[in-house]
């Protein structure tokens, strides 16, 4: 009982909408602190990252953000250090600071856009409303139709043989893995998997026991671990099948667990890597 | 009911804990699943339900311990710091990227032992080693730990500070047998040492003077004790992580049942601190049921023991009595 309501509720996703906080922005925006990599990410992408003055520290794509002032990370963005940085638009996620700190930046006068990006959805309509607000509307959309399309072959190709029955972890110690509401989850089906782990949240932590009970044919690690240690893990898990251990699939870079500009181009190498075509 | 009874039931309780607790996994749960084992039962909840019980019994003694040491019935390892002095010699390690089961314990060691002594001296060179000052300085050196550790979350990545997260809350995961062995020497060991300065502790818990009146070495008995009780929190902290008041729920039971007496009371807590864990973290696996993820097993002791510590904190009186 307690589950079926649980699992009502995380199943239940909305299709956010943009809200500004603060000032109304300028009609130019010149002057950007980007606080989700996947943000600065965009703008780049887009050909505006010259307005881009400030970034978290995981920032790390393209090259230019290494230069870039820091105003802190996910939850503990700086309010100082945004404001004395004089920008005309704080961008950030839902999930970027807390609400307060946003309404806080909001207040000293600075435009706040929360853009919401954690499913695909949201982001082709936050690649698309970026396009617009930064004046680079057709760019945006045409980036956003290619990378539509390009994920649309893949699924087209995955769908040509069945999915393989896959875990994607996230952490070892403890096994945390992606569960039904993470966008990790919602890429899957374009490389050929499937996630098997239904219920549990976005990123449910489960035991060995239910791992090996769950029969995954494929282990996708996204732990961003050395090929090494992510290997040793995994071969010394007793019970698990040697089929499943001779399939671990090691990421390598961050692309994919960012839903950004690079994702596609991150799902298709991969793709590549896996099934050895397009 | 004798002690002696009483410590053979107490037994035989982890002993059936034990083998109901190898019925209660993830995937399916059959209580008496140990009357005819699988491969499951075998190799992946007997593991778990070992590492429990030493993570328990650990915890347990090691409380008995510091709350003698420190004559103070609300000194847990969790509470008086060693926890914290050993989760930061862990996080070193963490963040140094050691993951050898063989070396990650003596950082967390070391940090616990660190601690331990750090509070120890501070206590000696300030001439405040009375009861209250060591608890204190516990609490503050918790809190001063807990900044460091905070201060290392922040600077490293935002996986490996999850990971350290997730670390802190408590976990019991399956370890291999060579780590289980390891890390039951270790408990072994410093057992040992309690176990036979337990008539020391006996009299240690009389205060100061008494103690050196009655021609105890105090400070190298306290020393060894103090130290051995570090070994085990260090062991513990290495493999579990962050679990808290399992040290302050059982010796408090255990001296309801078993008197002051630390020669009944060490042996008594390496056993229902083993069961207590047993049953905590066979709930931790129940919970997978209700919410397709799991507990950490620090969050189910803290449930218990919380409250419990309240309850104590304001029958306080009767419980110095005790001592």
């Amino acid at each position: 009982m307690i589950s079926s309501v649980a699992a009502f509720f995380i199943s239940v996703q909305f299709m956010a909408a943009p809200i500004w906080l603060g000032p109304k922005p300028p009609n130019e925006v010149k002057r950007i602190v980007s606080l989700a990599p996947s943000m600065t990410e965009l703008v780049f992408s887009l050909h505006e990252g010259d307005r881009v003055v400030g970034v978290t520290r995981y920032a790390t794509w393209p090259e230019a953000v290494k230069t870039l002032p820091k105003v802190g990370g996910f939850i503990d963005p700086d309010i100082e250090s945004i404001v004395r940085l004089k920008p005309d638009l704080v961008l950030s996620i839902p999930t970027s600071g807390g609400a307060d700190r946003m309404r806080q930046i909001g207040k000293m006068g600075v435009s706040v856009l929360v853009l919401p990006a954690q499913t695909l959805e949201e982001l082709w309509a936050a690649i698309d409303f970026l396009g617009e607000l930064l004046g680079r509307g057709v760019e945006a959309k045409a980036m956003r139709q290619t990378m539509q399309k390009e994920l649309d072959l893949l699924e087209k190709a995955s769908s040509r043989r069945p999915a393989k029955r896959t875990i994607v972890a996230l952490g070892h110690r403890p096994l945390v893995v992606a569960g039904p509401g993470s966008f990790v989850d919602s890429f899957l089906g374009a490389l050929g998997m499937r996630n098997v782990v239904m219920r549990g949240g976005n990123f449910p932590q489960i035991d060995l026991e239910a791992l090996v009970d769950f029969r995954p044919e494929l282990i996708f690690d996204m732990t961003l671990k050395s090929e090494e240690e992510v290997q040793s893990f995994w071969q010394a898990i007793p019970m698990m099948g040697q089929d499943t251990k001779n399939n671990i699939v090691v990421l390598q870079d961050d692309a994919l667990l960012r839903p950004g500009p690079r994702l596609v181009q991150g799902l298709k190498s991969l793709h590549l890597q896996l099934w050895g075509e397009p | 009911m004798n002690r002696f009874a009483t410590l053979i039931l107490l037994g035989l309780f982890l002993t059936l804990v034990f083998l109901l607790a190898l019925g209660v996994g993830t995937s399916s749960v059959d209580l008496f699943a140990f009357l005819r084992p699988d491969e499951i039962v075998l190799r992946l909840r007997l593991p778990r339900v070992i590492l429990a019980a030493l993570v328990g019994a650990g915890l347990a003694a090691s409380g008995v311990t510091f709350q003698a040491l420190l004559r103070n019935p609300l000194a847990d390892p969790y509470i008086v710091g060693v926890s914290g002095g050993a989760a930061l010699g862990g996080i070193v390690a963490l963040v140094l990227g050691v993951t050898s089961h063989f070396i990650l314990p003596a950082f967390a060691f070391m940090g616990a032992a660190g601690s331990a002594l750090a509070i120890f001296t501070l206590a000696r060179w300030s001439g405040r080693s009375d009861p209250l000052s060591l608890l204190l300085m516990g609490v503050i050196f918790n809190a001063f730990a807990g900044a460091l550790v905070t201060f290392v979350k922040t600077i490293v990545s935002a996986t490996k500070a999850q990971e350290i997260l997730f670390w802190l809350m408590g976990v019991i995961g399956v370890e291999p047998m060579s780590t289980l062995l390891g890390l039951g020497l270790y408990l072994l060991v410093a057992s040992i040492v309690l176990v036979l300065f337990s008539n020391a502790l006996n009299i240690l818990v009389l205060g100061e003077e008494k103690a050196l009146a009655l021609g105890l070495e105090t400070t190298s008995i306290r020393m060894a004790c103090f130290l051995a009780a570090a070994l085990m929190v260090g062991a513990v902290v290495a493999f579990a992580g962050m679990v808290g008041f399992v040290g302050l729920v059982v010796p408090h039971i255990l001296r309801r049942m078993f008197g002051a007496d630390h020669r009944w009371l060490l042996p008594a807590s390496l056993l229902g601190g083993a069961g207590f864990m047993v049953v905590a973290d066979a709930l931790a696996r129940l919970t997978f049921y209700c919410f397709g993820t799991e507990i950490p097993v620090g969050v189910i002791t803290a449930f218990t023991g919380g409250p419990f510590f309240l309850i104590l904190f304001c029958r306080k009186d009767r419980m110095f009595a005790a001592h």
